[in-house]
């Protein structure tokens, strides 16, 4: 357990002093920013043309946060491979491995103290975001209980994303390469729910889509179905990135 | 390969690139599983008890391991959590360490901007925060100027007896001025293990004396064969050279002597041919005499 904090505290104070951690606030702040900029505008449109006779099922949250959410989780599939690609791989490149390897310390340990570093920063990424719904809940109502449902999923599938991350830099001392496998893992678990045919193998491959669990939180609805397929998600990749750390002392 | 490392002592290990010294060293501190047979670092097995056995282990990799964006000081705070140092005791096991390798001066220095010296220095430092009673070292002078070389290993040295040290090297007079025994590998089996003196003498064929006279006749080297107990001589070199060999345990030289000067070949040099720690490693990795008349080296 110490040990998982003393690692997590290291990678904290690299992510920090590093330029990717700001590189990414940055390019997640302009592009979500933007987005909530044009939803709002899209809402200002609608509610003229309603001329203030709004439907009974009119609700300013779900026409803009809904679709936000929607899209911050792309950014998200995009920023998260670039966020963990250097948290085992540049161990790997700086022989830094061998140190933590031989160290009083498990494999578990070293993904797990990752692991929650790169939570760390992302929840601080999430907190930060906060400012959206926060600026207009000033001069409106907003629903509050579909805003904190959004935000369970997109804590969910954060978590999800950085396990997947943090296996793929496993993989290859390579930082690109692991940000390759990464985003190719991701888009992979994203797309299973895209297609169409109503066979019987859709069914399933849609319930192991990320887009499936976590279309359902945003729009407001926190099942447990959704929940544990988004953490044993997290815990399976945990897993592996434990194994091929284990798996390198036999090479 | 077998081998075992007496408590305090200083154990050197030697072996031409690709002998597996490297490899053996990372099983000893669990980044590599044997694939069979046991290691045990102060009694702990390194497969079964990994970490108790790596808790009492302190290694230099080849590659000293250092977070380029950190200072000195902060590295080695963090080694020193890492490798389970009691949270109030971290501060002073780093003073400790950064005195005892002449790092002060470096302590609030980022890594990246360290000389390859320095580095070095930390990488010593990393070994020993959580003062571990075995110390792993792989080539802990290489890439330092002569004078750090000298410093390093008197520090090593000043860690006999309380630690228990293996270190590797390719520099051969280092294994003989700070290891108490040398163990020889080879193609991934042990050699030797032994003293240096010990594997010298047993290596030696013969008692060996270079003389050198001024005036080099060829009568000299039959009177000098006709001695009791002499073997051969071999006339080496442009400067009237001659390697004469005797049989194991007897000293000619005062026999050698007289007869040169008799034979009025002016008598320049005569001393003993000792076998250095090049010799005795060729001959064992190997397995070739060395060429014959080759004289003794600094």
């Amino acid at each position: 357990m110490s040990g998982t904090l003393v690692i997590a505290r290291k990678e904290l104070k690299q992510l920090f002093t590093s330029p990717i951690a700001y590189v990414a606030l940055a390019m997640f702040f302009v592009i979500t920013g933007f987005l909530f900029f044009s939803l709002v505008g899209v809402y200002t449109t609608q509610v003229l043309q309603l001329q203030g006779t709004p439907p009974s099922d009119f609700n300013p949250t779900r026409i803009i946060f809904s679709p936000l959410y929607q899209d911050t989780s792309f950014v998200l599939l995009l920023l998260v491979p670039v966020l963990t690609m250097r948290l085992v791989a540049e161990e790997d490149r700086a022989h830094t491995m061998e140190l933590l390897a031989t160290s009083p310390v498990t494999s578990t340990a070293i993904v797990l103290g990752k692991y929650v570093a790169a939570l760390v920063l992302y929840l601080v990424l999430l907190a930060l975001s906060a400012y959206m719904p926060l600026s207009l809940a000033v001069i409106g109502r907003l629903d509050w209980g579909l805003l904190a449902s959004s935000y369970v999923g997109l804590l969910l599938l954060g978590g999800a994303f950085l396990a997947v991350g943090l296996f793929a830099s496993t993989l290859n001392d390579n930082q690109i390469v692991a940000a390759a496998i990464g985003f190719a893992i991701l888009l992979l678990f994203w797309i299973l729910g895209f297609a169409q045919q109503s066979s019987g193998g859709q069914q399933i491959l849609s319930q192991l889509s990320f887009s499936t669990h976590f279309n359902n939180l945003t729009s407001g609805v926190v099942d447990t179905q959704d929940v544990l397929f988004f953490l044993s998600l997290a815990g399976f990749f945990l897993f592996l990135g434990v194994l091929t750390l284990e798996s390198r002392k036999w090479r | 390969m077998s081998f075992q490392a007496r408590e305090g002592e200083i154990l050197g290990f030697l072996g031409p690139n690709g002998a597996g010294k490297t490899t053996t060293m990372r099983v000893l501190t669990g980044f590599l599983a044997p694939t069979s047979g046991r290691a045990l670092i102060a009694g702990y097995d390194v497969v079964e008890k990994p970490l108790e056995a790596k808790r009492h282990v302190g290694y230099l990799p080849e590659v000293v391991p250092l977070y380029d964006d950190f200072t000195t000081r902060e590295y080695l705070g963090f080694v020193a959590r890492l490798k389970g140092v009691d949270r109030r005791k971290v501060r002073g096991a780093v003073d400790r360490v950064m005195s005892l390798c002449g790092l002060e001066e470096v302590a609030d220095r980022l890594l990246r901007n360290l000389s390859r010296g320095y580095r070095q220095r930390v990488g010593l430092a990393h070994a020993i925060v959580h003062d571990p009673p075995v110390l792993i070292l792989d080539e802990p002078t290489s890439a330092m100027d002569p004078r750090q070389i000298v410093e390093i290993r008197t520090l090593i040295k000043s860690l006999r007896g309380t630690h228990t040290i293996i270190l590797s090297t390719h520099i051969l007079p280092e294994a003989t001025a700070v290891c108490d025994r040398v163990i020889i590998i080879n193609e991934g089996s042990v050699v030797a293990v032994d003293t240096y003196e010990q594997l010298a003498a047993r290596l030696r064929s013969s008692e060996k004396t270079l003389v050198r006279v001024a005036r080099p006749q060829d009568d000299l080297v039959r009177r000098l064969r006709a001695l009791p107990g002499i073997l051969h001589v071999t006339a080496g070199g442009a400067g009237g050279e001659f390697v004469v060999e005797a049989e194991l345990g007897q000293d000619r030289r005062e026999e050698i002597a007289r007869t040169v000067v008799e034979a009025g070949a002016g008598l320049l040099e005569l001393r003993p041919v000792a076998m250095s720690l090049e010799d005795v490693f060729l001959r064992l990795v190997t397995h070739e005499e060395p060429a014959d008349g080759e004289g003794p080296r600094a």
